[in-house]
């Protein structure tokens, strides 16, 4: 009889306690949330999304609700890499201590910006993985998103490898023609996981003004209620590809987290679920070890891809 | 960037129980919480965000200004929120009763310095929450502040009387009492005084007409609303433009600011 099921997972070579991870753009620099909030209960942090120079972001609004879900448009706002190294990272020592991992969530708009970043996170400290954001616009290519092109994944995330001997994660976007064909030119240009889904782009209109919502017109949209699409996503992925899987979209319970688990992802975040509860990762993790009880598993990572081994 | 000063971040997650949700006028309702800990911390100026509902329609946790907040001997230790029946969530809490549980995280934000023997407090609407809670502790201190409290008509404003040593005077839009017309014109004629430290909430239409005929001394502190995430500086959802451009968060590095802070 299993009395004390263990959380801990893997994400490739790297070590979770839990499965459960803070989403890059819900959880700051990792100690906003204190003293409401431990950030050590999770089993990792993305931190917000950073970019090669400080960035403003975009003009207000940048949040409009939308039937369970949020649709959002910061515009990247963040102090720069040197900053982040500099300033944030350091503030986070008793995370790792705590076996928190680091991920630093990095965007930019050209191949350079993202090697130029990784290289100065080769002396950044505590840091246990890269996640690369391609879900950004790409200036030079019109605005269009990097992970649209199955060619420009693969060259940016063979040139971020090189960069560094830091994991790499490459975050796609979720509203592409095949999914799985991204996702494995991510693999196979050498990416050690994938994760997946960033927020579906999206448009709200206030009718009586006659306008968009939004400061900067388009948003992503989050929350429960990407969680069908996104868990489709994964799932797809999790099939296609022989590296781990990060999966996220609208999680905000353990019975969530655990569909995303059993579609086969190896670890999950959670983002708009912290807004409304900042103790979630503690929910969760009580809810995935009843679960694991429950159902006479040892160990969480006994149920991931559970979903495909039952096909 | 601006660097502004930051209030230690005092919040946390708290389950109040409902005491009373007294109706005061149509669509305008008070809420009583019990808690201790929010009666003690909270100071003007300073929100809560409360999980309305326990579905994922409304979602996120709405902020509310607090607008009283006591711990007297012999009382109930309870934190009050003034709020107007606008959309979903608001309603849902229009249907709280005594006794029911609610998902409290606070107190959040900075708040009003409290400066001044003779502070002039402008508000506007459901503005008039913090600037409330703020005159209560001038009060307390046996200073007593002007206030100027201005609404739509008569129905919008709610009594006060908890500030009944205060000198309070009314303004309503269409004039079925006190001045007739905005609170911003009423407050032209009590600018400049003898006042030595301005207060103002209210809509951003009202603040931003204030910011036209309020001089450059007395001091002016204003606090500002926003559709926020977070509440807590994490998510750079609620921010506003400071006038060099960049952007401050309404949640962490507000609600207050001093009016010439912000780009208008």
């Amino acid at each position: 009889m299993v009395t004390h099921p263990s959380l801990a997972t893997t994400v490739g070579s790297l070590e979770f306690k839990n499965p459960i991870i803070a989403a890059s753009g819900t959880f700051g620099y990792g100690r906003e949330y204190e003293p409401s909030a431990d950030p050590r209960v999770f089993g990792g942090v993305a931190l917000k999304g950073t970019t090669p120079k400080p960035q403003a972001g975009n003009p207000p609004p940048r949040l409009v609700e939308t039937p369970a879900g949020l649709v959002n448009s910061i515009g990247l706002e963040n102090p720069g890499i040197a900053v982040v190294i500099k300033e944030k990272l350091p503030q986070l020592e008793d995370l790792a201590s705590a076996g928190t991992r680091i991920i630093l969530n990095l965007s930019a708009d050209d191949d350079n910006g993202f090697v130029s970043m990784a290289e100065k996170c080769n002396q950044a400290s505590p840091l246990d993985v890269l996640e690369l954001n391609l879900s950004c616009p790409n200036i030079k290519a019109g605005g269009m998103h990097f992970g649209t092109d199955p060619k420009v994944v693969s060259k940016i995330t063979s040139a971020v490898k090189k960069a560094t001997a830091l994991p790499i994660w490459v975050k796609l976007a979720p509203l592409v023609t095949d999914i799985t064909v991204i996702a494995r030119s991510a693999e196979d240009a050498g990416a050690d996981a994938i994760s997946l889904v960033n927020t579906l782009p999206a448009l709200v209109v206030d009718v009586e003004r006659q306008r968009t919502v939004l400061g900067n017109t388009f948003g992503g949209l989050s929350g429960p209620a990407i969680l069908p699409f996104a868990l489709r996503q994964v799932y797809m992925v999790a099939q296609a590809v022989k590296i781990p899987v990060v999966g996220m979209g609208g999680i905000s319970c353990s019975d969530d987290a655990c569909a995303f688990l059993l579609a086969g992802a190896s670890a999950v975040q959670v983002g708009t679920a912290i807004f409304v509860q900042p103790d979630i990762a503690e929910r969760i993790c009580d809810g995935l070890s009843q679960y694991l009880l429950e159902k006479g598993y040892e160990e969480i990572t006994d149920i991931v891809g559970r979903l495909a081994q039952k096909d | 960037m601006a660097v502004l000063h930051l209030h230690t971040n005092t919040a946390r997650l708290h389950t109040a129980t409902v005491e009373y949700n007294h109706r005061l006028k149509p669509g305008l309702f008070l809420l009583a919480l019990l808690n201790t800990e929010l009666a003690t911390q909270s100071l003007p100026a300073q929100f809560l965000t409360i999980k309305v509902g326990d579905t994922h329609s409304p979602l996120l946790r709405r902020p509310f200004s607090i607008f009283n907040a006591s711990k007297i001997a012999g009382m109930a230790p309870r934190v009050e929120i003034l709020y107007k029946v606008v959309g979903q969530a608001t309603r849902i809490m229009s249907h709280l009763k005594a006794g029911d549980q609610v998902s409290i995280l606070g107190p959040l934000g900075k708040p009003y310095p409290i400066e001044g023997v003779s502070p002039l407090l402008i508000g506007g609407g459901t503005g008039i929450a913090s600037l409330h809670f703020l005159a209560r502790r001038f009060l307390d201190k046996l200073i007593v502040p002007k206030i100027l409290f201005g609404a739509r008509t008569e129905d919008e404003l709610i009594p006060l009387p908890e500030l009944g040593r205060a000198e309070i005077h009314l303004a309503t839009e269409d004039g079925t009492v006190g001045f007739a017309g905005d609170v911003v014109t009423l407050a032209k004629e009590h600018l400049p005084g003898a006042h030595d430290a301005v207060y103002a909430c209210g809509p951003r239409e009202m603040l931003s007409a204030l910011k036209e005929v309020i001089p450059s001394t007395p001091p002016c502190f204003i606090s500002l609303e926003e559709t926020m995430a977070c509440g807590v500086g994490a998510c750079l959802g609620c921010s506003v433009q400071l006038a060099d451009g960049s952007y401050a968060t309404v949640c962490r590095q507000g609600p207050v600011f001093r009016i010439e802070e912000l780009r208008w």
